[in-house]
C-alpha cells in the first residue's frame, strides 16, 4: 500500500511537470512565430512532440529496468526535461533554417529534421517521466491522468497569461525552474537524497547558466532584421504580448516611407514615420502628424482613398487602424465621426500613449471612438450603422499577426462576415476591401465570389450594379454598395481613377477598352475575370481557373488558401523558371509534415515496439493487438480534431485568438482531467461496458447538438461582456471534455488488470496519433472545414465503442 | 631555404594551380548550363514575353560576368544554380533569370547611364556596367555596400560608382539617368526616382520577397514625360484552364 503522501507527491510533481511541458509547447509556437513565421512554428511543435510516443517505446522497452529505479529515473526525467528545454531551444535557435527556400535548397529538410529532433528531446523526456509515472502507479491511473491533464491545462492558461508581463525568452527559464521543483517533490521519496540532491542542483546551475544570457535570434530574413541593417536605425520601444511581440524601430537618416498602394501622379511627401512590427514582420508605419491636414494629401493618392469620392461620409468604421494611416485618411477627408477598431490595444496603447507627441494621437484626437476589438466582435455587439465600413489590408494584418493561428485562419473575409458587415451598412452606404494585387490574380477573385455567393444566399442578384473595383498596381480596392451604383458615383470613380493613373476593373456598364490602361498586364484579365464572375457563369470559372476561389466560410475560413493539386505538377514544373511564389508551401508543407509524421512516428514508435518488446509477444492475453492498437489511436486523432475544430469554433465566440486559444486549451484539459478523475467511480456505477458505450454516445450527442445550437448560441451571448463569454466557452466546452478524458483512464485501467505490459504501448500509439492529429485536422478542414473535422471525430468517438480492448472481460 | 622547404613550397603551387584550374573548369562548365537553363526558360515564355528571347547582348553579359565572384565563399558551389542566394545581412543575389529579365525590360544601349538602387552582392551592378556606359549604385546597408564597392574595384569595373545612403532620393547630381533598377524593397515607387528617369527611360522594380519574385514592375517615362506602367510576370503560366 502506497503512502499517502508519496502519492500527493506525485501528483503535485505529475501536474506541475504537465504544466511546465504544455507551457513549453505553448511558448515554443510564440517563440517561433517571432524567429521564424508563425504556421511553420506550428508544425514544428506538432513534430516535436513525437517526443511524447518516443518515450512510450523506450519505456515498453526497457519497463522492467526502469521500473525497479523508478525513485531514480523519475526525478532525473524531469531535471533532464528542465534542462534540454533551455538548451534544445538554444540548439534549434542556432539552426539556419529558411522555410522560402526549403523547395531550392535540400539543406533545408535536413536543418528542418535537426530542428524537429532538438525540439522532440525536452518533451521525449516529459513524457518519459509521466509514462513511468502511469506504469508505476498503475491503480492510480486516473488520478494521474487527471494530474496530468489539469497540469497541462493551468500550464497553457498562465504561461499566455505571463506573457503580458514577461518576454517569450524570460518565461522558458521559468518553465525550466518550475519543472526542477517537480523534480525535487518525489526526493522526498527516496531514503539516500544525496545524489539526485546533487545531481538537482548541477541542473539548476545549468538552467541559471543557459537562462541568463538567452536571447532570440530572429531569422534574418524576417523585415525587422533587414530594417535593423540599414544605416541608422534604432529599436526605440519593445513590448511583449500573447497578441505578438512589438518592436517599434525609428531611423532619421533613412526615414520610413510605407505607403502601399500609392499613386504614382503623388503630389507633395510622405510623412516622417517610426516603424511599428508585430512578432518582427507586418510593418505598420506610425505618422508624424501635427494636426496640419495638407501633408496628408498622398494618403488621398491610394485605390483605398476612393469611397470618400463617392459621396459625403458621415460615419466611417475603420477595421484594423494599427499605426492609424486609415484614421488620417479618414480626417484628411472630413469625416466627422470615425470609430476606430484595433484589437491589439497595446498598439494603440504604443500610436496614443508612447509616442503621443509624435503621432499626434490619431485614436484619441481624430477618432470619435477607439474600440480594442475584433470587427465581428464590435458588430455583433451593437446596432450602429455606418456610411463606410473600410477595411485596408495593410493595418489589419498588421495588427493580427497573433502567431498563434494554426494556418491563416481568417474570420473577416468570409460569407458570414460578409452579411454582418452589410447589415451595418446605412442605405446606400459603401464596403470598401483593399487587397494586394497577385499575379496572377487571386485575392480579389475570391473576395468578389466570397461577395457574390454570400449576397446571393440573402436573394440578391444584381450584384454587378452593387459593385465597384479599381487596381493599382500594388493594391486593389473593391467597394460593394448598398444599393445600386449610380451614375454620378461611375464618373467619380473614372476621374478619381484617372488622376492617379489607377485601371477600372469593373463598375456596371464597363467597356473592355477602359481596363488595362495605366498598370497594363498581358490581358485584361481582372476585368474578364470579374465580369465572369459577377454576369456569367461564375461556377465554370471557378471551377477553370488555376487557383482555389471557393467562398471562405466560417467553416471553412482559409481565404488565403488558394491551393488546388490540379495546378500543383505545373507549378512545381516551373519552380525554377519564376514559378516559386505560386507554390504555397505552407499547405505543401502541411501535408510534408503529416507524411513525416507517419513516417517518423512508424519507424520510432511502433516498429521497435514490434521488433523489441518481446515481452507482448510473450505475454498470454486475450486482449487483441489490433484493439489496443486501433483504440488507443482513435482517441489520441478524435480528441486534438475536436479540441483543434473547437478552439476554431470558439474564435466566434470569443473573437480573440488568444482568448479562443487560452480558454478552450485549458478547458478542454482541465475538464478532461475531471472527467479521468472521477472514471473509476463512474466505472464502479455503470461498469466498462455500460461506461463506454454511454461515454461514446454521449459525446457524439453533444458534439452534434453544438453544431446545430453553437451559432445561435453565439450569436444570443453577442452583446455579454468578455467574462460572461469566457464563462460561457467553459460552460459548454466542460460537459465534451469531461467526457473526453474518460476513454483513455478507462482503458488504462482494463490493460492494468489484463495485460499491463501493453499500457507503454498505449501511450506510444496515442502519442504518435496526437502528432498526426495535428497536421490531418488542418488538412480537413482546409478541404471540407471544421464541421466535418467534428464529425469525423464524433464517428471515431462512437467507433471505439466496438473496438474496446478487451471486449470479452466487460461482461465479467 | 632548405631543400624540403622549396620541395612543400613547390608541391602547394602545384596543387593551387590544378585544384584551382579544375574549380575554374567547373565554374565555366556550370556556368553555361545556367546560361542554357535561362535560354530555355526564355523560349517557353515567349508568348507571354512578346519574344523569342532575351537582348543577345544581355545574355552574352550573363554568360560573363562570373557569378561565383559576388557570393559568400560558403554559396560558391551553388553559385551558378538558377536560384537566388544569401549574401548575408538578410539579403540575396537575385536568381539569374530574373537578373536577365529585369536587364533585358529596361533595353539599355552602351552610351547610357543607369541608377542602381541596391547594390548588394554588386552583381546586377557588374551586368549593367558590361552593357552601358556608367551605373550609379546605391546600397543602404554599409556593411554590404562597402563589401561590393571593393569586389567592383577588384573584379575592375571602373564604370561602377558606388555610394552608401538613402535611394529614395537617387542621385540627383547625377541624374537624368536613362534606365532605372531597384532592387531593394519598395512600398511604393519613389516620386524622385520618376524625376530622375530621362524621357524615354525605364525603370524596374521586384515585387515579392527576397527569395521569390512574384511580378516585376516596369515603369516607362514616354518622351511627353507621361508615365505608364506595365506588370510582367517572370513566369510563363496561365491561370485559365479554358473550360469555362
Amino acid at each position: 500500500m502506497l503512502a499517502r503522501s508519496h502519492l500527493i507527491a506525485i501528483y503535485s510533481s505529475i501536474f506541475l511537470l504537465s504544466g511546465s511541458a504544455l507551457a513549453y509547447e505553448v511558448l515554443l509556437m510564440r517563440l517561433f512565430s517571432i524567429i521564424h513565421w508563425h504556421h511553420f512554428a506550428y508544425l514544428i511543435i506538432g513534430l516535436a512532440l513525437l517526443g511524447y510516443g518516443v518515450s512510450g517505446t523506450l519505456v515498453s522497452l526497457f519497463q522492467d529496468w526502469l521500473n525497479t529505479r523508478f525513485t531514480t529515473i523519475y526525478p532525473l526525467a524531469i531535471m533532464l526535461f528542465a534542462v534540454s528545454s533551455l538548451g534544445s531551444f538554444l540548439l534549434a535557435q542556432s539552426i539556419p533554417f529558411n522555410a522560402e527556400v526549403i523547395f531550392w535548397d535540400p539543406w533545408q529538410w535536413v536543418y528542418l529534421a535537426f530542428l524537429f529532433l532538438f525540439l522532440a528531446i525536452p518533451f521525449f523526456f516529459a513524457a518519459t517521466a509521466i509514462c513511468l509515472a502511469f506504469m508505476r502507479f498503475q491503480r492510480h491511473t486516473g488520478a494521474i491522468y487527471a494530474a496530468d491533464l489539469v497540469g497541462a491545462g493551468t500550464g497553457s492558461l498562465m504561461i499566455i497569461a505571463l506573457l503580458f508581463w514577461l518576454a517569450p525568452q524570460q518565461e522558458l527559464w521559468i518553465i525550466s525552474l518550475i519543472a526542477l521543483v517537480a523534480a525535487a517533490i518525489p526526493l522526498s521519496m527516496i531514503e539516500n537524497q544525496k545524489i539526485p540532491l546533487l545531481l538537482l542542483f548541477v541542473a539548476l546551475i545549468v538552467v541559471l547558466f543557459l537562462g541568463s544570457g538567452l536571447e532570440l535570434k530572429m531569422s534574418p530574413y524576417k523585415s525587422l532584421q533587414q530594417t535593423l541593417q540599414i544605416t541608422g536605425s534604432r529599436l526605440v520601444y519593445q513590448q511583449s504580448s500573447p497578441m505578438g511581440f512589438i518592436d517599434l524601430v525609428e531611423n532619421d537618416s533613412v526615414p520610413f516611407r510605407a505607403a502601399s498602394g500609392l499613386s504614382l501622379n503623388t503630389p507633395g511627401e510622405i510623412l516622417p514615420q517610426k516603424a511599428l512590427f508585430v512578432d518582427g514582420e507586418n510593418m505598420t508605419p506610425l505618422n508624424q502628424y501635427d494636426g496640419d491636414r495638407e501633408p496628408l494629401v498622398y494618403l488621398d493618392f491610394m485605390t483605398s482613398a476612393l469611397p470618400y469620392h463617392l459621396g459625403r461620409i458621415e460615419h466611417a468604421l475603420i477595421v484594423g487602424a494599427g499605426g492609424g494611416s486609415d484614421i488620417l485618411q479618414a480626417a484628411y477627408h472630413q469625416v466627422p465621426d470615425i470609430q476606430a477598431l484595433e484589437r491589439n490595444h497595446q498598439v494603440i496603447e504604443i500610436v496614443d500613449q508612447h509616442m503621443a507627441d509624435y503621432t499626434g494621437q490619431p485614436y484619441s484626437h481624430l477618432a470619435s471612438k477607439t474600440h480594442a476589438k475584433d470587427v465581428r466582435d464590435y458588430l455583433q455587439g451593437n446596432e450602429a450603422k455606418f456610411d463606410l465600413i473600410q477595411m485596408n489590408l495593410q493595418q489589419a494584418s498588421a495588427s493580427s499577426a497573433a502567431g498563434l493561428h494554426a494556418i491563416n485562419e481568417s474570420y473577416l473575409y468570409t460569407k458570414e462576415a460578409i452579411k454582418l458587415y452589410r447589415s451595418h451598412l446605412k442605405t446606400g452606404g459603401y464596403l470598401a476591401l483593399t487587397r494586394w494585387v497577385t499575379l496572377p490574380p487571386r485575392d480579389i477573385f475570391k473576395l468578389i465570389n466570397t461577395l457574390v455567393s454570400s449576397l446571393q444566399e440573402e436573394g440578391i442578384d444584381d450584384i454587378d450594379k452593387r459593385m465597384l473595383i479599381i487596381r493599382g498596381w500594388q493594391t486593389a480596392t473593391l467597394i460593394l454598395k448598398q444599393g445600386q451604383v449610380t451614375t454620378h458615383e461611375i464618373e467619380q470613380v473614372k476621374e478619381f481613377s484617372q488622376q492617379r493613373s489607377f485601371d477600372l476593373v469593373w463598375y456596371p456598364g464597363i467597356n473592355i477598352a477602359e481596363t488595362n490602361r495605366f498598370n497594363q498586364l498581358a490581358t485584361p484579365i481582372f476585368y474578364q475575370s470579374a465580369k465572369q464572375l459577377l454576369t456569367g457563369n461564375a461556377d465554370a470559372f471557378v471551377q477553370g481557373y488555376k487557383f482555389n476561389l471557393e467562398p471562405a466560410t466560417d467553416n471553412r475560413p482559409y481565404f488565403h488558401s488558394y491551393f488546388k493539386w490540379d495546378t500543383f505538377t505545373e507549378l512545381l514544373a516551373l519552380k525554377d523558371r519564376g514559378g516559386m511564389p505560386l507554390m504555397e508551401w505552407a499547405y505543401l508543407v502541411l501535408w510534408a509534415t503529416m507524411i513525416i509524421a507517419l513516417i517518423a512516428s512508424v519507424i520510432l514508435i511502433l516498429l521497435p515496439l514490434l521488433i523489441f518488446n518481446k515481452k507482448v509477444h510473450d505475454y498470454t492475453t486475450h486482449i487483441g493487438k489490433g484493439s489496443v492498437v486501433y483504440y488507443f489511436m482513435a482517441i489520441g486523432l478524435a480528441f486534438l480534431m475536436i479540441e483543434i475544430a473547437f478552439i476554431q469554433k470558439f474564435m466566434l465566440l470569443l473573437h480573440h485568438p488568444i482568448y479562443a486559444i487560452a480558454i478552450s486549451l485549458s478547458a478542454f484539459l482541465v475538464f478532461a482531467g475531471v472527467g479521468s478523475q472521477f472514471t473509476q467511480r463512474l466505472l464502479s456505477w455503470f461498469g466498462t461496458q455500460r461506461l463506454i458505450q454511454l461515454t461514446g454516445f454521449s459525446i457524439l450527442t453533444i458534439g452534434l447538438i453544438y453544431l446545430w445550437i453553437l451559432p445561435g448560441v453565439f450569436a444570443w451571448s453577442a452583446d455579454s461582456p468578455i467574462w460572461g463569454r469566457f464563462f460561457m466557452a467553459i460552460l459548454l466546452i466542460a460537459p465534451l471534455a469531461f467526457l473526453m478524458g474518460i476513454p483513455f483512464p478507462l482503458a488504462l485501467s482494463t490493460l492494468t488488470r489484463h495485460a499491463p505490459h501493453y499500457i507503454p504501448w498505449a501511450w506510444g500509439i496515442n502519442g504518435c496519433a496526437s502528432v498526426i492529429s495535428a497536421s490531418l485536422s488542418t488538412i480537413i478542414a482546409i478541404n471540407y472545414g471544421f464541421n466535418m473535422v467534428i464529425v469525423i471525430a464524433l464517428m471515431i468517438y462512437l467507433s471505439i465503442t466496438w473496438f474496446y480492448p478487451g471486449k470479452q472481460f466487460l461482461r465479467q | 631555404m632548405t631543400k624540403n622547404t622549396v620541395y612543400k613550397i613547390v608541391v602547394l603551387l602545384a596543387v593551387y594551380i590544378i585544384t584551382g584550374q579544375l574549380f575554374a573548369e567547373d565554374f565555366s562548365r556550370r556556368h553555361q548550363t545556367m546560361i542554357k537553363d535561362i535560354e530555355d526558360t526564355v523560349r517557353e515564355t515567349r508568348h507571354y514575353l512578346d519574344k523569342e528571347m532575351f537582348d543577345q547582348r544581355v545574355m552574352d553579359v550573363m554568360a560573363k560576368v562570373p557569378r561565383h565572384e559576388f557570393v559568400p565563399s560558403s554559396q560558391q558551389d551553388n553559385a551558378y544554380q538558377n536560384r537566388p542566394l544569401p549574401i548575408g545581412y538578410g539579403q540575396t543575389i537575385s536568381q539569374p533569370y530574373i537578373v536577365a529579365l529585369m536587364t533585358d525590360l529596361i533595353e539599355t544601349r552602351s552610351e547610357d547611364r543607369v541608377l542602381e538602387i541596391g547594390t548588394g552582392s554588386a552583381y546586377q551592378a557588374a551586368v549593367l556596367a558590361e552593357l552601358v556606359n556608367e551605373v550609379y549604385s546605391i546600397e543602404v546597408v554599409e556593411a554590404l555596400g562597402e563589401k561590393a564597392a571593393k569586389r567592383l574595384q577588384r573584379l575592375n569595373y571602373n564604370n561602377v560608382h558606388t555610394r552608401i545612403g538613402d535611394g529614395y532620393y537617387g542621385w540627383p547630381e547625377q541624374a537624368p539617368f536613362d534606365a532605372i533598377v531597384v532592387t531593394a524593397a519598395a512600398s511604393h515607387v519613389p516620386p524622385p526616382l520618376i524625376n530622375q528617369l530621362k524621357a524615354g527611360g525605364r525603370m524596374v522594380i521586384p515585387v515579392g520577397s527576397r527569395f521569390m519574385t512574384q511580378q516585376l514592375l516596369l515603369v516607362e517615362k514616354s518622351n511627353d514625360g507621361t508615365i505608364a506602367t506595365r506588370q510582367v510576370m517572370p513566369v510563363v503560366f496561365v491561370p485559365l484552364t479554358g473550360k469555362h
